[in-house]
């Protein structure tokens, strides 16, 4: 009795193995078909009928002659491959967005856009510093004059700040 | 992952862009700036470096008359993102302003200030720069 026990445990533990190996694309045919008898039976392991729905599905592939033998576990091949490209895929496309973030993030930074210095009069466009001068002093005495006594109030606002 | 990190660079972006929403005034600078009689002024951090203003913009009308509707009606919409506001008035009109806008840098400080003098001489002035309320006075003096 005790030994029937321990020869199930050992085919579980088995059947664990060759899962492991199955779904790393490693089985050979016949650990393959092994799998397969197994979950063709009655008598599931319980934490392993989940997978009995794939493997009867897997089994019709093979009995309707989809399935190709003689590769070794092309089944999953067919289906782990396109993951493999999609992860590398979203890994590649994950770091150039990081990438193009960072920089552009650090390029907005340290390059923000700056104005350059020009006056406008009549239409006609100056840079030189006299023509800047003369037209930032005239925008400052315009409003100085009239605005002084509302700059007064305010003075004693801050004061009181 | 690639969504969460698109989602932060639109949001930098996002906050580059209107973290300082240029004033509705800045519309009037880009009608009037290149028409005669007027005389806009663009000055950098280079200019003013010794009033610690890193911009600065001024547009001076001869004669206001036409525009100063439209510049009443864009400072009336920048009013409602400045702070601190005085004004002078006249038959319910705007005269003489000084607005200072609200900011989340509390290292940069942006001012608006407007007046309509004789003849409807009309100046209009944007400084942002980390000079203080105080500063700003003393260079109105």
């Amino acid at each position: 009795m005790k030994s029937a026990i321990t020869e199930n445990k050992n085919n579980q533990q088995k059947i664990h193995d060759l899962l492991d190996k199955y779904f790393e694309g490693k089985t050979t045919v016949a650990e393959e078909q092994t799998l397969r008898s197994y979950f063709q039976q009655t008598e599931i392991e319980p934490e392993l009928k989940e997978y009995a729905s794939l493997f009867a599905a897997w089994n019709s592939l093979y009995l309707h002659g989809e399935y190709l033998p003689e590769e070794p576990n092309i089944f999953i091949q067919m289906h782990s491959v396109p993951q493999k490209r999609l992860s590398w895929l979203r890994i590649g496309t994950t770091t150039a967005v990081a990438i193009a973030a960072v920089i552009l993030f650090f390029f907005i930074q340290i390059n923000p856009k700056k104005p350059t210095d020009f006056v406008v009069i009549d239409g006609v466009s100056y840079t030189d510093k006299a023509h800047l001068n003369k037209a930032l002093e005239t925008s400052l005495h315009n409003v100085r004059i009239d605005i002084k006594d509302v700059l007064d109030e305010l003075q004693n606002v801050y004061a009181e700040e | 992952m690639s969504a969460m990190l698109l989602c932060m660079l639109m949001c930098a972006l996002t906050h580059q862009t209107f973290a300082h929403k240029p004033p509705a005034v800045f519309a009037i600078f880009e009608k009037y700036g290149s028409q005669q009689g007027v005389t806009m002024l663009e000055a950098s951090e280079e200019l003013m470096k010794n009033y610690q203003i890193i911009h600065f913009k001024s547009i001076i009308f001869k004669d206001g008359t036409a525009a100063l509707p439209e510049i009443r009606e864009a400072i009336i919409k920048d009013k409602t993102n400045a702070g601190r506001i005085k004004e002078s008035l006249r038959d319910g009109l705007i005269y003489s302003g000084y607005y200072r806008f609200k900011t989340e840098d509390t290292t940069i400080n942006r001012y608006l200030i407007f007046k309509v003098g004789e003849k409807n001489k009309t100046t209009l002035i944007y400084i942002e720069g980390k000079l203080t309320p105080e500063q700003l006075i003393e260079l109105l003096k």
